[in-house]
């Protein structure tokens, strides 16, 4: 290999080198487009699920439509709080918070409780089966269990128990609403995430007719109402609605008849332990008055009352008697006030 | 006449997707839509016939020993000046199709650029050099073997277009019956072995 | 000669069990359902309350919009419950009834107070004389639809835009469906009124040629219609292949023309009626008799003593079931369907009302029905065979069941009639007709978001 032949491959690599480069210089001067490369990089940051749940075709048309303005990141369901706020700041944009929400199907209504009312042979789908004799659960209103929401979920948070409705898992959802519009009896609902408890019917019908229809659902009796004690929940007609902006307390779970109030799925509820009433033993002194062991300063005192009476009326000279039972009055009185006074509740008292 | 037996050899008898086995990865990759597998086949049918031109007109006149230009022997550069075309090419093509065709531009995505790559782009400029072809012919051969991709292209992404309305068992889906098919596909163009 | 049209199935046929009975006006029942959407268009407008008295032939409801009828009462009585829906506008099953198609439809309770007294009933109208006007308003008051099941109202049909050239009116009397026998039996016993009738309807029109289609299954009303028809209207029978009597088969058949495709009759110039419509037109113009009653077939192998009734509207499943003596004791009943095997429903509630279209009740037995799995098509082609509409059912049943219903569109399947050859055919027994109607639901919801872009 000598000089002049290196030279000559060299030379010839380097020309066609520089000759193709100005080319594809001159052409990307000629025929570049404007393209923003801000959406290049938005699209990065967002999960690219291309779900919709922003409401547009697909994670590349939400960054443009985020790039261009007029659209708040926080709109993407799925993109955790740290993936927004870098949005927001490579855009300029102001950080909101959105309460992040997940779906709820509104029927607890199984095969047990609302049995199927014929045989159904047909496309395995809820909108086709409405189609058809409006499916066959004896309740009008309520899941088919025929997983339409299921297929739509693009993040497979739906699933068909073993009793067959449909439960959304609320650690999986991200609430990007595509289920929503596959049920046919509209009984899917985006709520906020932190709610913890739910009502889970939208049966209409008066209790009688509900009854007949699905022994779990919903008969009206304004139990949870009278519970809450705010307007928390109302009625709509025969219904029970739940207001998500505000908090309804966990106790409606227990005073509803049906049990078709519960806790989001995989939150445990606990009842409240009921606090242990106040007492005393049945002393000397509450003998003497003739009452059982008491910290009730009425009852003490209409008993002393009753005794004296009946004391003065037997021997109404008998100082004695009368002096007897005010010493057993002021003993039973001082019990209840040391002891009268509200226990801690049994279990705390074990665990300290 | 030599010309009529080249082109239906480089298109049926030695289809460079079903016999030679080159420039798999764009047809694995882009033939789930027709749509988007004939825009593939139009670019890679651009850059193969101008890759095949003018790497032709590179290797007679400087690469070859005693060319009209470089009169040293500099065929050892083959791989590597042949490659810097095809990657220019490929360029250029992506900055006309972003241009002109924005959504085929969008749908081809990583493949685009993965033309550089085709083993069968740069499978034609070597074997045209290896087989001592004149300009022309080594242009009308790229032309050819161009075209029997587009042909195999074609023919996979409408069964794979069918296929997705078809009962595969679960563990078939997607890919594995892909390539069982383009197998089954490669069988069927040993059919032509002695056409030419 | 043979058929008219490419493809069809010869169902079993089952019209022996009722053929041969005379048509029996029913007993008054103490209570009548009457829903207030018997037709295609808006369901009418309430127009009595709770506790009203009404008397036979009473407007209980106006007709709601252009697309819509009235509703009258099938007796006199009192209103004991009317359509009510809940704070969010979902109906409630206390005031409403289970419709034919198993969900609630907003309905009125008459309970009968045993006089059946009817109202005055209208003028007759002098239809030689009147003016067309004068003849569809009629029609329109009475609230007649059409009675061979599609439920469309009459006045609406009989009013096509002006630029159509309508210069036919076909009178539909094939019965193609199995079990049905109903307008046979019209035809046999009211053979004068179904031509007067015909004449009215071809006055409204502006039309003078009048075909009457029977299938030759029936010969001796074939028979019965040329002599009363004399040179009225030309009768023309026809092989016996389901579905015969469909709209686009019938046209071709009568006339050759074919409708283009998406199309309506009107834009093949013609105007098909139902032969029980023609002979409501007749009670409305010449007696000025409202809608309120129909012939029924009752039929079935489960049932005691098959025939056909002249039944009031409002009429519940299990009383129109006594009237033919009930179910056999040996025979377990499998299906219970509104209208014939091949397009009626099945129901699972005997407290569904019959309504202005209900052409027949028809019974299975359990060894006449089966229950199945739905297995994947096997691309037999024995759809495609069968399809008079020429469509390819198999093609387009696994692009629905795929979701793909843009490529459904181009497969057409929105030219679909439903008539069940293709489901009767399957071999795998696949559901392709509740398949297409779900995709043609699909479309037209994509369609009507796609319009308010």
């Amino acid at each position: 290999m000598n000089l002049e032949t290196l030279m000559t491959a060299v030379l010839f690599m380097a020309g066609t080198g520089l000759t193709l480069g100005l080319i594809i210089a001159l052409a990307n001067k000629f025929f570049a487009i404007e393209e923003d490369p801000r959406v290049e990089q938005t699209e990065d940051l967002l999960p690219g699920a291309n779900c919709g749940g922003c409401g547009y075709a697909g994670c590349t048309a939400f960054a443009k439509a985020l790039v261009a303005g007029g659209v708040e990141p926080s709109k993407c369901p799925v993109n955790s709080e740290e993936a927004n706020s870098a949005i927001s700041q490579l855009l300029g944009l102001e950080l909101s918070f959105s309460e992040p929400h997940v779906a709820i199907i509104k029927c607890c209504g199984d095969n047990v409780e609302s049995p199927e009312k014929a045989l159904y042979n047909g496309v395995n789908d809820c909108k086709s089966a409405v189609l058809v004799a409006g499916a066959t659960k004896s309740c009008q209103h309520g899941c088919l269990g025929l997983a339409s929401c299921s297929r739509a979920c693009p993040f497979n948070a739906i699933e068909i128990n073993d009793k067959g409705i449909a439960i959304v898992h609320p650690d999986i959802c991200v609430g990007c609403g595509k289920c929503v519009e596959t049920c046919p009896r509209h009984l899917i609902d985006l709520v906020p995430k932190s709610a913890n408890v739910h009502i889970l019917c939208n049966s209409p019908e008066k209790a009688p007719l509900q009854r007949k229809a699905c022994t779990k659902g919903c008969i009206g009796c304004r139990k949870c109402i009278k519970e809450a004690g705010d307007d928390s929940v109302h009625m709509q007609g025969f219904l029970a609605v739940l207001d998500y902006t505000k908090k309804a307390p966990m106790s409606i779970i227990d005073v509803c008849p049906v049990k078709c109030i519960q806790p989001t799925l995989g939150v445990e509820y606990v009842p409240e332990p009921k606090k242990a009433a106040p007492s005393v033993k049945t002393l000397p002194c509450h003998t003497k008055l003739g009452i059982e062991g008491t910290v009730d300063k009425a009852v003490i005192k209409k008993a002393f009352a009753q005794k004296v009476a009946a004391a003065k009326a037997e021997s109404p000279d008998d100082k004695e008697a009368v002096a007897d039972l005010t010493k057993a009055f002021k003993a039973a009185n001082a019990l209840a006030d040391k002891f009268g006074a509200e226990k801690p509740a049994p279990a705390e008292v074990t665990n300290a | 006449m030599e010309y009529l037996t080249l082109v239906v050899g480089a298109i049926l008898v030695n289809n460079f997707v079903l016999s030679k086995f080159l420039g798999i990865c764009p047809f694995l990759g882009v033939s789930k839509n027709t749509k988007t597998a004939m825009g593939m086949a139009g670019a890679v049918v651009f850059v193969m016939t101008m890759a095949s031109f003018v790497t032709a007109l590179i290797n007679k006149f400087i690469l070859l020993p005693d060319g009209a230009l470089v009169k040293a022997d500099l065929s050892y550069l083959q791989t590597l000046s042949f490659i810097v075309v095809i990657a220019s090419l490929v360029q250029l093509v992506e900055v006309l199709l972003q241009k002109f065709s924005p959504s085929l531009y969008q749908s081809l995505g990583i493949f685009l650029p993965l033309i550089t790559t085709n083993c069968a782009v740069l499978g034609a400029a070597v074997i045209s050099a290896q087989e001592g072809h004149s300009v022309i012919k080594a242009t009308v051969y790229g032309f050819a073997s161009a075209l029997g991709f587009a042909l195999a292209l074609l023919l996979f992404s409408s069964i794979r277009e069918r296929l997705d309305l078809a009962y595969t068992p679960k563990s078939f889906e997607g890919t594995p019956i892909a390539m069982i098919t383009a197998g089954i596909l490669a069988m069927v163009f040993m059919g032509f072995a002695g056409l030419a | 000669m043979p058929k008219m049209f490419p493809g069809g199935v010869h169902p079993k046929d089952g019209k022996a069990l009722s053929a041969g009975s005379e048509i029996k006006t029913a007993p008054l029942m103490d209570k009548y359902i009457v829903p207030l959407a018997m037709h295609i268009g808006a369901p009418a407008k309430l127009i009595v309350r709770e506790g009203d008295k009404v008397l036979k032939g009473q407007v209980l409801a106006e007709a709601n919009g252009f697309v819509s009828a009235p509703i009258h009462s099938p007796t006199s009585g009192t209103v004991i419950s009317i359509s009510k829906t809940s704070t969010t506008g979902e109906m409630l099953s206390v005031n409403n009834c289970i419709g034919p198609t198993g969900t609630l439809i907003p309905a009125i309770t008459i309970e009968s107070d045993g006089e059946d007294k009817a109202c005055e009933p209208l003028p007759t109208i002098d239809w030689q004389n009147a003016d067309a006007k004068t003849i569809i308003d009629r029609i329109r008051e009475t609230g007649i639809v059409g009675m061979g099941g599609a439920a469309f109202p009459t006045s609406v049909k009989l009013s096509p835009p002006p630029e159509k050239n309508i210069d036919t009116l076909i009178l539909n009397g094939a019965e193609c469906e199995p079990y049905l026998t109903a307008d046979h039996r019209l035809m046999l016993e009211e053979a004068e009124k179904i031509v007067q009738g015909a004449m009215i309807t071809a006055k409204a029109l502006g039309v003078e040629k009048i075909i009457i289609g029977i299938e030759n299954n029936k010969p001796d009303a074939v028979k019965i219609m040329t002599e009363v028809a004399g040179d009225r209207a030309v009768v023309k029978s026809f092989p016996v292949m389901y579905p015969q009597g469909a709209e686009k088969q019938l046209i071709y058949a009568c006339t050759k023309r074919r409708v283009p495709k998406g199309n309506l009759p009107m834009e093949a110039g013609c105007v098909v009626q139902n032969v029980g419509t023609m002979v409501a037109i007749y009670e409305a113009v010449v007696n000025g008799i409202p809608l309120f009653e129909r012939i029924t077939t009752i039929t079935g192998s489960p049932v005691v003593e098959p025939g056909n009734w002249k039944l009031r509207v409002g009429t519940t499943l299990d009383k129109v079931l006594t009237l033919a003596k009930g179910v056999k004791k040996d025979v377990p009943v499998g299906k219970i369907i509104l209208g014939g095997p091949m397009m009626g429903m099945a129901q699972y509630s005997l407290t569904v009302p019959i309504m202005k279209n209900a052409s027949g009740v028809l019974l299975l037995a359990q060894n006449e029905v089966k229950q199945y799995e739905s297995l994947p098509c096997i691309r037999c082609g024995r759809c495609v065979d069968v399809c008079p509409m020429g469509l390819m059912p198999a093609t387009m049943s696994v692009q629905i069941e795929k979701e793909q219903f843009d490529l459904a569109e181009n497969t057409n399947v929105m030219d679909c009639i439903e008539c069940g050859c293709c489901s009767y055919a399957c071999p795998s027994r696949r559901p392709l007709v509740q398949l297409y109607r779900h995709a043609k639901s699909e479309i037209n919801a994509q369609r009507r978001k796609n319009s308010q872009k």
